[in-house]
């Protein structure tokens, strides 16, 4: 009786370690923003294993890589960023040459990059994702370079790939539609940083934002009291409905613009980094319809 | 007696139930040659005949940004047509709204063909429903089938199968939300 106890625990721990043989033997996939880790994990299902440094409501422009980041990227088989300066002093981009030089797809690579005004300089707006044939950009960029690292699987890469792109052109399409119900005149998009200009242009809306784009420094960085007051004065002259908040970004300065401009806050809008876990705007499809809905219901009414 | 003349009499039934099985095997086996010979009439037939694909879109076609981009080239189908593992037409200029686009020269066999069709409106085309007419005809003018292709609009691309009959014209059939002609 013992022996055959000591026998089912050889067996028994053999066939954990056989498990977690095979959970090593997965590439690793490291991604800088939740964007790129959930696009690259659509495309890869459980055939990899994708990683994502920043976490649900972290702010990329100002975010400072730890010791545990290097671990992770050194363990990695790819890694992808947005670009475009989305990762503040390019972070990612150093993450990855200093821990082995290993393999960084940029998700961006082809995006028509919109020009954004920052501290009187024209710089490309690295928000690229907020347009979904954007989107199509990155799960392109990023199926290439997964199929490069990972050869034996390209057919069930390209087969998902094929199928995600299908739900952007669907979402593409409802917000289109969502959109169409709000008048003209009051497709002004209010927000605490210039993260929605994708998103503007794509569904016609016009955007005013107190704060400059701020890599490298804190968020309200770039505003200026004149700045402040072209903001506080258009959304009385245009008679905005409902400014919003962000949810990776401080929302106490667009509340006080809120109350100088006596306007209500029209709701919470995910920006620079998803959900959390188990939100509404956990993905990115998810994410895009919860902001499309927020901002239907408050400037649509 | 009696004896004898059962054993006759189970014999003539027997054997007469073994012979009306006999007969219609053979009837069963004449059918299936003959049904046999009929369909490789058929396909006789139409390899005798090269066709011709006519197709008109009731949409511009444009670069799709939401294609699967695989290889280098840059460029995705607006407009393609497969036959089984056979690729007839992969289009990658845009095209015009009613624009004919024909595949000639294609060689078929059997009674009738399945296509699978895809076109890419662009994008605002694509927000209402649109059009495919596809025309199958026989190299000597004969149409053969004909059938519209729908989408329900909103953003929508053209991706259908279709089934075309290789002999000339019988009744037409539209697909989707279209209806009989």
């Amino acid at each position: 009786m013992k022996k055959m106890c000591i026998w089912m625990l050889i067996l028994f721990a053999a066939a954990l370690w056989q498990a977690g043989a095979a959970e090593n033997g997965r590439p690793r996939i490291v991604c800088s923003t939740t964007q790129a880790a959930d696009l690259s994990r659509q495309l890869v299902g459980d055939r990899c294993e994708v990683i994502c440094i920043l976490g649900p409501g972290v702010n990329p422009h100002v975010y400072q890589p730890v010791p545990n980041d290097s671990r992770l990227v050194e363990s990695a088989d790819l890694c992808v960023q947005n670009g475009l300066h989305l990762e503040g002093k390019n972070w990612m981009a150093s993450l990855a040459k200093d821990n082995g030089d290993k393999a960084l797809v940029t998700a961006t690579d082809g995006v028509q990059p919109l020009d954004l005004e920052y501290e009187g300089e024209l710089i490309k707006d690295p928000h690229a994702w907020f347009d979904p044939r954007n989107a199509a950009i990155y799960v392109n960029n990023i199926l290439q370079a997964v199929i490069e690292m990972d050869p034996e699987g390209r057919s069930s890469y390209e087969a998902r790939a094929d199928l995600y792109l299908q739900q952007l052109r669907a979402l593409d399409a409802w917000i289109t539609k969502q959109v169409s119900s709000i008048p003209e005149e009051r497709r002004i998009l209010v927000t605490s940083h210039d993260a929605f200009n994708y998103y503007a242009a794509r569904y016609g809306f016009k955007v005013r934002s107190p704060v400059g784009w701020s890599t490298g420094t804190e968020i309200g960085g770039g505003m200026t009291p004149e700045r402040r007051r072209r903001v506080v004065s258009s959304i009385r002259d245009f008679n905005v409905p409902a400014i919003f908040v962000e949810t990776s970004v401080n929302p106490k300065m667009i509340r006080q613009i809120a109350e100088e401009a006596r306007v209500e806050i029209g709701g919470e809008l995910y920006s620079d980094a998803m959900g959390a876990a188990g939100t509404a705007g956990d993905t990115y499809l998810g994410m895009m319809r919860e902001n499309t809905l927020t901002l239907t219901e408050a400037l649509g009414r | 007696m009696r004896f004898l003349a059962s054993i006759a009499i189970a014999v003539v039934l027997l054997g007469g139930v073994a012979w009306c099985q006999q007969m219609m095997t053979r009837q069963i086996d004449f059918d299936i040659t003959r049904s046999a010979h009929s369909h490789a009439g058929n396909e006789d037939e139409s390899s005798k005949h090269s066709y011709r694909l006519e197709i008109v879109p009731s949409f511009a076609g444009q670069s799709d940004p939401f294609a699967l981009r695989t290889g280098e080239d840059a460029d995705t189908a607006r407009l393609s047509v497969r036959h089984g593992g056979r690729t007839l037409l992969d289009r990658s200029k845009d095209f015009d709204r009613g624009e004919k686009i024909t595949v000639p020269k294609l060689d078929f066999a059997g009674e009738e063909l399945e296509l699978h069709i895809e076109a890419t409106p662009s994008i605002d085309a694509a927000q209402n429903p649109c059009a495919l007419r596809v025309r199958l005809y026989r190299d000597d003018g004969a149409l053969c089938d004909e059938a519209t292709l729908w989408t329900e609009g909103g953003g929508a691309i053209v991706s259908s199968s279709v089934v075309l009959s290789l002999s000339p014209q019988r009744e037409s059939v539209d697909r989707g939300l279209g209806e009989r002609s």
